[in-house]
């Protein structure tokens, strides 16, 4: 599939350019900014998640939030190199107000830099208009990275 | 600040090491110099002298000696 800067892209797409998969894929769809590199992605949490199960009241666990805002960074850079493996350097993740069950997270993210296989950027959750929580992230792409390191 | 100053504060800084560790040190030495560490202290060393480095003098970037060796290319003397 060929991605331009305004291509909206559902879970099959977007499983195309990372390599989350259930149960541990927590965006719905994703769309691209024209001509930037942000990324708008949303995420429907309904009673039919794995985690429901354990929880203890209707909140969704902050880890899950936090999976959430990462997944949808990644599509800032990995629109550029679909199915490469990704590894997290740092991720933090602050929450603001609690995420329910029955919300819709929206998220916007935002590529910082990408350079020698390392992306930096930023990803802020919103439940209607309120910001929820925001993260920093600094994600690597091995493949790309270690072009760029001494070889032994 | 010196250029060789400069050159030991983008190790220093980066891998929180003291200037007297310096003196030696090669990738993979110390922890901190891993792949993720080896790009940091790159873009260091490029925000430090205001250069791009070419792809390969980042390959052979191995050691703190090698490194002011590339810089030359760069009319960066220690």
């Amino acid at each position: 599939m060929q991605i331009n800067d305004s291509t909206q892209l559902s879970v099959p797409d977007i499983m195309k350019y990372h390599r989350n998969r259930y149960p541990w894929f927590f965006v719905d769809a994703v769309s691209l900014e024209n001509g930037t590199d942000h990324v708008l992605g949303k995420k429907c949490f309904s009673y039919n998640e794995f985690f429901t199960k354990a929880a203890l009241d209707a909140s969704v666990p902050n880890f899950i939030i936090g999976e959430a805002l990462e997944q949808t960074f990644l599509m800032t850079f990995m629109k550029n190199n679909p199915g490469l493996l990704t590894n997290t350097v740092s991720s933090e993740c602050f929450y603001k107000k609690s995420v329910n069950i029955g919300d819709v997270l929206e998220i916007k993210a935002e590529l910082l830099s990408f350079r020698r296989g390392i992306a930096k950027g930023k990803a802020f959750g919103f439940v209607g208009k309120e910001q929820v929580c925001e993260a920093a992230f600094v994600i690597t792409v091995p493949e790309i990275m270690n072009n760029f390191t001494p070889k032994n | 600040m010196s250029n060789l100053e400069k050159y030991i504060e983008a190790f220093t800084t980066t891998f929180d090491i003291k200037p007297e560790q310096t003196s030696g040190l090669k990738y993979q030495d110390i922890e901190a110099w891993d792949s993720v560490g080896h790009m940091g202290l790159v873009a260091a060393i490029e925000d430090a002298f205001e250069i791009m480095l070419d792809a390969d003098d980042i390959v052979d970037l191995s050691s703190f000696e090698k490194g002011q060796e590339i810089l030359k290319k760069y009319n960066v003397e220690m």
